[in-house]
């Protein structure tokens, strides 16, 4: 299993790495870029705990913003020292690197349309990702829609959306069902998360979003 | 991956950049990038992404490493050849990052079916080769007449002009004794566009702006690109110079408000308490109010040198102003004010049509996905972003 910056920043900002780890068998595998090999090397992460440590400095100390900037910079901060842990980052082989750019390049557009993207192109993080899970045989975690389609497209087994794994860890009993709600409703809310709400009703057994 | 690395040094060096102004521009350390450049490292692609537009080399090329094919944008190419002297290298950066974003700007547009603007074309007849205080005065009403103000003070330049002019903010180097302070460029697709240096003071950067406009409006009859920096001719400079100060405080508001604030006499205008009140009427910096009161003949050389050694800052506390962000050496720019609006508002449209990710949107604009989901809450649509947005649908629809 490998999750995209999507699903690693929203576990991450919530306070729930840790569950993550579980649900990831132990280690969290993410591609490089989204986080770099080393901490001299950027990453999505990186940078995303960047914009909240701007907003510390934008907003007054004590506000809602202040507090949500602040939290979500020290929980970004608690992932990312994970690396060499819990946390690893995989680094694409040169034939993973070749499929990603194909999902990437100006020139790959109509290649891309004829797997069903409707985007332009992924970003390279997303890009990466799927070019190591499909070339791994791997499941994959992301919430970008065109992500699951091109990875669907290369012969893809099973992806999960932070909702599918938050589904699977009520399902677990790793997280009551209303913090769960109240955390993904809070991603969405307070942290601009673009997802789709959360279910009405109580989650059922098939909540496991595994196929 | 050490082909990898040795078509990332070549081409780096084709654009005619260091190691370490490239290194700089993509948010690396130099001795990584020297790493990945032996092959010491594999880069993340998201670098290789970046450096590719950097240096104006689409992604395939640089990964086979084809001799030859590395060209520099040709917009950079204009702007090294308009500048007056030697460009430093994080000028050099600047004009490529414009050059790649306003690419990006017209390649959007396609995806949306819009055709680009084109070459833009001044509302305004050039001026003559040797214009006065008094034709930058009588052009200074004219631009104000056409943006629709009074003589009042202006509240946002960079988004009052942004229906004319494509405005970007990036950094274009630190020592403006060597460094330009913007530049004008009539883009052939985009149509009027202006960079302007982010490495400045916030209240700098307004008067540049309306520095370059003057460019856009009166010299874009003769001229494709402007580069405002030393060394640049001393006639256009000076006029767009004179232009900046009446666009932002006509000289007629300026000796009406002195006359309400019953300051007659020279000795009394040049109160610092005077010239702050005036400075937050127009909404400037405390440097360009001075100007403007020499300019008019307000104040004496002597004068306008002891007002200049007062610290707006501490002048302001002291009269219970709130710092103007126009007079902090030390503004913290956000990443998204960096650009024009209308490109944000196409970058959103484009989301919002799932044409682009966010992901894809920040690494176009080069900076965060945070930054792009932020972008995506901003209020409701303004009423000249729903009229972008009619345009985008109905050409949409046209498709």
């Amino acid at each position: 299993m490998l999750v995209d910056t999507s699903v690693a920043r929203n576990f991450a900002i919530a306070g729930w790495a840790d569950y993550l780890v579980t649900l990831s068998q132990g280690v969290i595998r993410v591609a490089q870029g989204v986080l770099g090999v080393g901490p001299d090397e950027p990453g999505e992460l990186d940078r995303a705990k960047e914009f909240f440590e701007r907003q510390t400095r934008t907003h007054p100390v004590g506000s809602h913003e202040y507090t949500n900037a602040l939290t979500a910079a020290m929980n970004l901060e608690n992932l990312i020292s994970r690396r060499s842990t819990t946390l690893e980052v995989v680094v694409p082989t040169e034939q993973e690197l070749r499929l990603a750019v194909r999902l990437q390049a100006r020139e790959e557009r109509g290649w891309r349309t004829s797997l069903g993207m409707r985007a332009r192109r992924l970003d390279a993080g997303e890009a990466v990702s799927v070019a190591i899970c499909v070339s791994r045989n791997e499941e994959f975690g992301c919430d970008d829609e065109d992500g699951r389609i091109a990875y669907r497209a290369l012969g893809g087994k099973q992806s999960l959306s932070t909702l599918d794994f938050l589904k699977v860890a009520v399902h677990q009993g790793l997280l009551p069902q209303d913090e769960a709600r109240a955390g993904y409703e809070k991603l969405r809310g307070t942290y601009r998360f673009f997802g789709p709400p959360w279910p009405g009703g109580h989650l059922g057994h098939s909540a496991g979003g595994r196929a | 991956m050490k082909d990898l690395g040795r078509g990332l040094a070549l081409a780096r060096q084709r654009a005619g950049l260091s190691q370490e102004a490239a290194a700089e521009a993509v948010g690396l350390n130099r001795v990584v990038l020297s790493y990945y450049e032996t092959g010491r490292r594999q880069p993340p692609l998201g670098v290789v992404v970046a450096l590719a537009r950097l240096y104006g080399i689409p992604l395939p090329e640089l990964l086979d490493q084809v001799e030859g094919k590395a060209e520099a944008p040709a917009t950079s190419e204009i702007l090294y050849r308009a500048a007056p002297q030697e460009l430093g290298q994080s000028a050099r950066v600047g004009m490529r990052q414009f050059s790649e974003l306003v690419n990006s700007y017209v390649d959007l547009l396609g995806d949306f079916g819009t055709p680009p603007p084109g070459r833009g074309a001044s509302p305004f007849r050039g001026v003559n080769p040797r214009p006065t205080r008094r034709d930058a005065a009588r052009l200074g009403h004219e631009v104000r007449k056409f943006l629709g103000l009074e003589s009042g003070p202006i509240d946002d330049l960079f988004r009052l002009v942004d229906e004319h002019v494509l405005a970007f903010r990036l950094p274009l180097g630190s020592d403006l004794t060597s460094a330009p302070s913007g530049l004008f460029y009539n883009h052939p697709k985009a149509g009027f566009c202006i960079v302007v240096n982010s490495e400045m003071t916030l209240g700098r950067q307004v008067f540049t702006l309306a520095h370059e406009l003057a460019h856009a409006f009166f010299h874009s009859h003769e001229v494709d690109a402007l580069i405002s920096m030393p060394g640049a001719p001393v006639e256009r400079e000076r006029f767009a110079d004179l232009f900046a100060g009446e666009l932002l405080v006509p000289g007629d508001a300026l000796a009406r408000l002195i006359d309400e604030l019953q300051a007659w006499e020279r000795e009394e205008i040049a109160d610092p308490v005077v010239v702050v009140h005036l400075q937050r009427h127009f909404g400037v910096s405390y440097a360009a109010l001075l100007v403007r009161l020499k300019q008019e003949g307000f104040l004496t050389q002597e004068q306008y040198e002891a007002l200049g050694r007062i610290s707006p800052s501490t002048l302001a506390r002291q009269l219970g102003y709130p710092v103007n962000p126009a007079d902090l050496g030390d503004y913290e720019l956000s990443p998204i004010d960096r650009f024009p609006d209308r490109f944000l508002r196409l970058v959103q449209a484009a989301i919002r049509r799932k044409v682009v990710t966010p992901g894809d949107a920040a690494e176009t604009l080069g900076i965060s996905v945070e930054d792009i989901l932020a972008l995506l809450a901003r209020p409701g649509a303004s009423q000249s972003e729903r009229r972008v947005l009619k345009d985008l649908e109905s050409a949409a629809r046209a498709e």
